[in-house]
């Protein structure tokens, strides 16, 4: 893919979503994890675990956005 | 019922707020502890569903905020339902949260990313069970991957070597990552002061040029999102 | 589209977006596949869907055999080398890798799970694998 194809906009802006989804500061390591809008389990944890389904949600709107910008 | 919206840990906390308006047009206050102020604001619902506005938003109050102060800008999404929490946060941690404003004062993230193209050009694959006849043969595909990808990261840590001295020289911090994939061969932020921005983005920018095998992509100047997620977890 | 190399204010341009590209090369593909494998974070809450919570934990706990899993095999490829194994071993130990990864591939596909799946980011402690 050619950068004439993409807009610098949106290259900056998956930049930007890399940057503030991954890093800046983490206030709380805990994690809740959840079924069916109710919260069950609560874990004390230094680390944090991605939900299958939001990332590929995640994935799916910045993609759209992209294809979006490209057509407009 | 709202949840408080989190943008960033700065100083200064008697200063005047930035007039700007935060995700939802909602306005941000401070919430004070110490020398330290949490930038917040309240949201609709319990969570900050991800979208280009609110990452925007997010982005623009946090960079308001660098006119004349330093900035710990939070990962995007974090709420809470209790200010008490945060004070907590901010208590606990204020050593911490302290030393990294320190570090950041008056500086800036740049990030680059090179990717390339090894040469052998095949991918480094694990052996599969099905596709030998015995384990010592499998063992032997997996000696050879295991060689082949220690060659590929030397030469990658070479390459890297020649890009980024240049760079970190200009830099107070650096965070760089030889192969994060098998295509890229570094990825990196530096942290760098304002009188060194322009000469940061002329060195790379000529990068590109002298290496032109190599693909290059830079951005910035970003508040300095890689430099302050270590030690500000309780 | 041009670069313009204009007087970076210390504050970031306020945001603008737009004049955050430095430099860019023309064949980026590679390098915004990367950035398009974005892991999200809702900072503290995993959400299970219902209909798919095997998959869900199936998922943490596969991560955890693979890990274990490429960890033998590093340390095996260290005696290999050292040449503090002997040929039996040798075809014993690959005989018991070869099962673990018939194995692991049977319940990824259970699971409906790919290689890149099991990759599970830790936060601070970065990617496992």
């Amino acid at each position: 893919m050619k950068t004439s194809e993409w807009d610098a906009t949106d290259v900056t802006i998956i930049d930007l979503l890399d940057r503030a989804l991954d890093k800046g500061v983490l206030l709380w390591g805990e994690l809740v994890l959840s079924i069916a809008d109710v919260d069950l389990v609560y874990v004390g944890l230094k680390a944090m675990l991605c939900s299958v389904d939001t990332a590929d949600r995640m994935r799916e709107v910045a993609w759209k956005n992209l294809v979006d910008s490209q057509q407009s | 019922m709202g949840v408080l919206y989190i943008y960033a840990i700065v100083d200064q906390p008697d200063g005047d707020l930035p007039d700007i308006r935060g995700i939802g047009d909602a306005a941000i206050s401070g919430l004070h502890v110490g020398d330290l102020l949490a930038i917040v604001s309240t949201v609709e619902g319990d969570s900050v569903p991800f979208s280009r506005t609110n990452l925007l938003c997010h982005e623009r109050v946090i960079e308001a905020l660098m006119r004349g102060r330093a900035v710990l800008p939070t990962r995007f999404g974090t709420t809470t339902e209790h200010a008490e929490r945060i004070a907590k946060a901010l208590e606990t941690n204020g050593a911490g949260f302290r030393a990294n404003l320190d570090r950041v004062r008056g500086r800036v993230e740049i990030a680059l990313r090179v990717g390339w193209k090894p040469e052998a050009d095949e991918p480094i694959t694990r052996p599969r069970a099905a596709d030998v006849a015995d384990g010592r043969s499998y063992m032997q595909a997996l000696l050879a991957q295991t060689q082949r990808s220690r060659q590929r990261r030397d030469t990658a840590e070479a390459l890297a070597a020649k890009l980024t001295p240049g760079l970190a020289e200009l830099a107070d911090a650096v965070v760089e990552k030889i192969l994060p994939t098998p295509q890229l061969l570094l990825k990196a932020a530096y942290l760098v002061r304002h009188a060194h921005v322009a000469e940061i983005r002329r060195r790379i920018t000529a990068l590109r040029t002298e290496y032109p095998d190599l693909a290059f992509l830079a951005t910035g100047p970003w508040p300095a999102y890689s430099f302050v997620a270590e030690g500000n977890v309780a | 589209m041009s670069f313009q190399i204009a007087e970076p204010a210390l504050n970031t341009n306020d945001g603008d977006v737009d004049s955050k590209l430095i430099c860019a090369s023309e064949d980026i593909a590679a390098l915004t596949e990367e950035l398009m494998t974005v892991r999200a974070s809702t900072p503290n809450r995993v959400v299970l869907d219902p209909d798919k919570v095997e998959q869900g934990l199936a998922q943490l706990v596969l991560t955890v055999i693979e890990l274990l899993r490429q960890l033998m095999e590093r340390q095996a490829m260290h005696r290999v080398e050292n040449g503090t194994i002997d040929d039996a071993a040798i075809e014993r130990l690959g005989l018991a890798f070869m099962r673990l990864d018939t194995r692991m591939t049977e319940l990824k596909q259970t699971f409906g799970l790919r290689d890149e799946d099991l990759n599970i980011d830790l936060g601070p402690l970065g990617k496992l694998l």
